[in-house]
């Protein structure tokens, strides 16, 4: 049996050469490189998301169920198509999108620095943690109604529960972070003679950015909900609106679609937050 | 209560204070500590606790200090005192005849963890201090931190993160942050005590080395009888709780010194005779609180 052309042998090549190879066949290896962003985590990654549309599509061809209950994959891509000829998507992802990114920004605007003077000043722990525990254990979602009957169907009552949505878990990764800050350090700087303001920019803000980015990424899935769950319950404009009218009219190909962008909006967001994570942790020691 | 003090300066341990044979050191003590007292509050109640008391002490410029006790002697908190963290209540705790108003960039803490900020580099760690001070720029400042890095051996890891470094090379950027600040007065509270004994007795050497290079005035607490013989001109034996200091030892060899002093019958001599006053006081108090509790 030939090595060269065999699977395995083609398997044990992603592999990263310091994994044990020895002499010759990473000589082999060598004679036939694959290009450096073809690791073995993509190739996995995409022949398992692959795998699993063509069994959807293989499920829907088979009409278990009508195409009215379960579209395929092509359906919602023709559905995707149907959307983008019109020119009330544009509306409809100007008015979510707005929603989601203003509700966020005055999350993160508001959350951080009271996160940050709860974690800090025990008083103001004592005084807002009545309200934040009531906040936080209460649906948030179920302020809804009230929302709407104080700010309309319009976009500030969407941005305010966006804005409830992701508030909390941004105020509570940073409380949290600055409360678990090492003390030894804020020792350090004090027998330094550091001023409060430079004990906070030096010591308690840079230790707390793995909580903050933690809690910002919880609050992107939270802000989606918000989104979701507030366009549904009145609105003129939105993806969640879109996606609830093509449900009450059987246009299940197009909640899809609805779905998909949900799903791609949270995971660019996620993906763009870790990066920045990344690049604020390059001192932490690397667990992968 | 009776006080029993039984407090000989300069316990006939090699003659005459190095400092009194180099005129230049002589001028005036630079720290003076007169029947200092420090208490703290008991938790949960309106106690309080002595944890120094009739604690006398002097210190001039050039000198290196290790001050022994028994666990919970009080000797951290007498350097605590002196870095400004904690309040004397009673006493005169004087540096170059001024009270301590609290911590200052004058006196420089090296604490038994590294505790560096894992976010900056080693360099970055070093040229903390300065930065807080603000009275260096920042070109400048790098280029000190580097001198000091060399000084400490570290010069190849200046890029690098703390997480990164051994526990040896950790305590070595510890000692060169606080050298950064130009400190008079260097305060070391056990800070050997979590690394390895071979790294421990490198870094002791070392310290040695440093100090004679940048002429610190040192301030160093231990527990390792061993240890402060090695480092100091003078050892300074506390009692327990409440701590004073019952005896001082000269240190008779000129530093810097080098490992073979160890093993010398000398070293080991000196060693028995801080431990012999170590243990005396501590079954000395023991037999003090049996006393006062049969009475």
């Amino acid at each position: 049996m030939s090595a060269t052309s065999s699977p395995q042998a083609a398997a044990r090549r992603q592999e990263p050469p310091e994994a044990g190879h020895t002499g010759p066949r990473r000589a082999r290896a060598a004679r036939r490189r694959w290009p450096s962003w073809l690791t073995e985590q993509r190739v996995v990654a995409t022949t398992a998301v692959v795998a699993a549309l063509v069994a959807w599509q293989l499920v829907a061809l088979a009409r278990v169920k009508p195409a009215l209950i379960l579209p395929g994959p092509t359906d919602v891509i023709g559905a995707f198509k149907s959307l983008f000829s019109a020119s009330a998507i544009w509306t409809d992802l100007w008015t979510s999108g707005e929603e989601l990114l203003v509700g966020l920004l005055l999350a993160t605007v508001l959350g951080l620095p009271v996160g940050l003077l709860i974690g800090w000043y025990r008083r103001v722990s004592y005084a807002l943690n009545p309200f934040v525990n009531f906040l936080y254990a209460t649906p948030r979602i179920a302020l809804t109604p009230l929302l709407i009957i104080w700010l309309g169907i319009g976009s500030s009552s969407k941005i305010a529960i966006v804005f409830l949505m992701a508030f909390f878990p941004i105020l509570i990764n940073t409380a949290q972070g600055v409360q678990a800050l090492e003390q030894g350090a804020v020792r350090v700087a004090r027998c330094f003679g550091a001023s409060d303001l430079q004990l906070f920019s030096t010591v308690a803000l840079p230790g707390t950015v793995p909580f903050i980015a933690s809690g910002l990424r919880l609050a992107v899935g939270q802000a989606l909900i918000g989104v979701f769950v507030a366009e549904l319950s009145g609105a003129q404009h939105g993806i969640g609106l879109m996606m609830s009218t093509a449900g009450q009219q059987f246009q299940t190909a197009k909640v899809f679609a609805g779905l998909f962008i949900f799903a791609f909006a949270g995971v660019s967001l996620t993906a763009l937050l870790r990066r920045v994570e990344r690049h604020f942790a390059a001192w932490r020691p690397s667990t992968h | 209560m009776l006080s029993t003090r039984s407090r000989h300066t300069s316990g006939g341990q090699g003659g005459e204070p190095l400092g009194a044979s180099d005129p230049t050191r002589r001028a005036t003590a630079h720290l003076t500590a007169q029947r200092v007292l420090i208490e703290y509050p008991k938790p949960g109640s309106t106690d309080v606790t002595t944890a120094v008391q009739d604690c006398d002490l002097t210190i001039e410029r050039g000198d290196f200090v290790c001050l022994v006790g028994p666990s919970g002697c009080g000797k951290t908190t007498l350097l605590n005192a002196i870095a400004g963290f904690v309040p004397i209540a009673g006493g005169t705790l004087q540096l170059d005849e001024h009270d301590i108003p609290g911590p200052g960039p004058d006196r420089a803490m090296v604490f038994q963890q590294p505790n560096l900020l894992p976010w900056r580099t080693v360099l970055a760690n070093i040229t903390y201090g300065l930065e807080l001070s603000r009275t260096m720029k920042k070109a400048e400042a790098r280029q000190r931190a580097t001198g000091l890095l060399e000084l400490v051996g570290l010069a190849d890891v200046a890029g690098q993160y703390p997480a990164q470094l051994s526990g040896g090379m950790q305590a070595r950027v510890n000692l060169a942050r606080a050298l950064a600040v130009d400190p008079e007065l260097l305060l070391l509270d056990e800070p050997f005590a979590a690394i390895d004994a071979q790294t421990r007795e490198v870094m002791q050497a070392e310290l040695l080395r440093i100090c004679a290079a940048k002429d610190v005035t040192a301030v160093f607490v231990t527990h390792d009888i061993n240890e402060a013989a090695f480092l100091a001109d003078r050892v300074c034996v506390f009692s327990p709780r409440p701590g004073r200091i019952v005896q001082e030892f000269q240190v008779p060899w000129e530093r810097p010194r080098n490992h073979e002093l160890r093993r010398t019958p000398e070293f080991t001599k000196l060693c028995d005779e801080i431990a012999g006053t170590l243990y005396g006081a501590i079954a000395e108090a023991r037999e003090q609180q049996t006393e006062g509790s049969n009475r």
